[in-house]
């Protein structure tokens, strides 16, 4: 079953083209990787697929689907805690928040010792790994992340491949932009990029 | 939901403090200032008392407005909001509320230097002095977060609030004004309703094309 297909996007910045005319198709289960160059449009085309930044023409047909994005800035507030952001983005996604399992979900990104404190203070590295416990709170379909392993130390890279392992085996969609190609030969089951705009099925071998 | 959005964004605000702290201190700045600066008897300050206070809450509300929407630019938490399952709508409208609750609380703070420092007695019929004071706010900071919503994604928003708002707000400004004078100097309701409806209208027009319009106005 297809869960995000997208046909003819097209996208362009004081009249210069970055997509143009992204068509692919991604299936239930599918973990996909999107590579290209700095600017070529990966984070463009993520931000489009969730509604944030408009396209100039093209269709999007995501059937029933819960999609959660997750950006290249940590998308939560300064002032507030952790915890408060998790709970915040629980609500906003319509669950409930159980105090312990937030704690419990913190623990596992090994943030416990931070749940308190603003999000201002901690370490880009801290608030990647707030990102894969927001995922792994919400109740999502497809996830669209972008750049999932940017600023982790080894730990953190590990911690986030684990994740990334334990979605996939659950069945769960992804399309995640990675410049490293040996993790994606790892983690991803079909690899697209974007070249000049256009958007190509690369082999995973 | 709209509940849960604007208690979140008064969190926000609880936590840091900065709107709070800012709009409070400058009003009863400009207030004590206003106060030293015309030497004039107690009746000659009722008839300036009305376009000072909403001079003061004018400037108030902008500063508010600015800091509502940078809380959602650091660290692009506005692109979370927008990617969640929200109305878009709805944001607008807890922006609305919550700058609306948080101007009317600096307001009644306010008020007490406002009544001591420039000698004015409380006119009669206290209730109707309220209505118009949350009325005057709720267009403000309509047309304000509509506006400063508009304005978050450019570089140069901080400049450009102040120059789209303030024209806008002239008919609001005007007619509070107007309403908060007659009210002042004991006039009946009748000889100034029409300034009322002004507000009324105002806050109906601009909170529809607000509710409709936030989820285009703040895509990229």
């Amino acid at each position: 079953m297809i869960s995000l297909e997208v046909t003819d996007v097209k996208k362009s910045f004081f009249r210069k083209p970055v997509l143009d005319g992204v068509s692919f198709e991604i299936k239930e289960r599918d973990a996909v990787s999107l590579a290209g160059a700095n600017g070529s449009g990966k984070t463009t085309l993520l931000k489009i697929l969730s509604g944030i930044t408009s396209k100039d023409s093209g269709e999007i047909h995501n059937p029933f689907q819960k999609l959660l994005y997750l950006g290249h800035a940590p998308g939560v507030y300064a002032g507030l805690s952790p915890i408060e952001n998790m709970r915040l983005k629980c609500n906003l996604y319509g669950q409930s928040s159980d105090e312990h399992l937030l704690v419990e979900t913190l623990s596992d990104v090994g943030l416990e010792n931070h749940k308190k404190k603003p999000c201002r203070v901690l370490s880009q590295g801290m608030l990647q790994r707030l990102k894969f416990a927001t995922a792994s709170l919400i109740r999502w379909d497809i996830l669209l992340f972008d750049e999932p392993f940017a600023a982790l130390d080894e730990d953190g890279k590990s911690l986030a491949e684990s994740f990334f392992r334990s979605w996939n085996e659950s069945g769960k969609t992804l399309l995640f932009t990675d410049h490293d190609s040996e993790r994606s030969l790892d983690l991803a089951s079909r690899q697209l990029a974007i070249e000049d705009g256009g958007l190509k099925e690369r082999e995973l071998s | 939901m709209l509940g849960f959005l604007i208690k979140k964004e008064l969190l926000i605000e609880l936590r840091a403090k900065e709107s709070f702290i800012t709009m409070a201190s400058f009003s009863v700045v400009m207030i004590v200032t206003f106060a030293f600066t015309f030497t004039t008897t107690s009746g000659r300050f009722m008839e300036m008392a009305s376009g000072l206070f909403w001079m003061m809450a004018l400037f108030t509300s902008v500063l508010g407005l600015q800091r509502s929407y940078s809380y959602e630019s650091e660290f692009d938490a506005f692109s979370a909001l927008l990617s969640s399952p929200v109305d878009r709508g709805q944001i607008f409208l807890a922006k609305w509320f919550s700058g609306f609750i948080l101007l009317t609380l600096i307001e009644f703070i306010a008020l007490v230097p406002f009544l001591l420092f420039l000698r004015i007695q409380i006119p009669e019929n206290f209730i109707q002095g309220i209505g118009i004071i949350l009325l005057g706010n709720s267009a403000m900071m309509c047309l304000g977060s509509f506006l400063s919503g508009m304005a978050m994604r450019s570089r140069l928003s901080n400049v450009l609030v102040p120059i789209i708002l303030f024209p806008l707000l002239c008919p609001v400004i005007i007619a509070s004004v107007k309403s908060t004078g007659s009210w002042m100097r004991g006039f009946p309701l009748t000889d100034w309703d029409t300034w009322v409806y002004v507000l009324v209208s105002f806050i109906v027009i601009f909170g529809l094309l607000g509710y409709a319009l936030f989820e285009h106005i703040t895509e990229e």
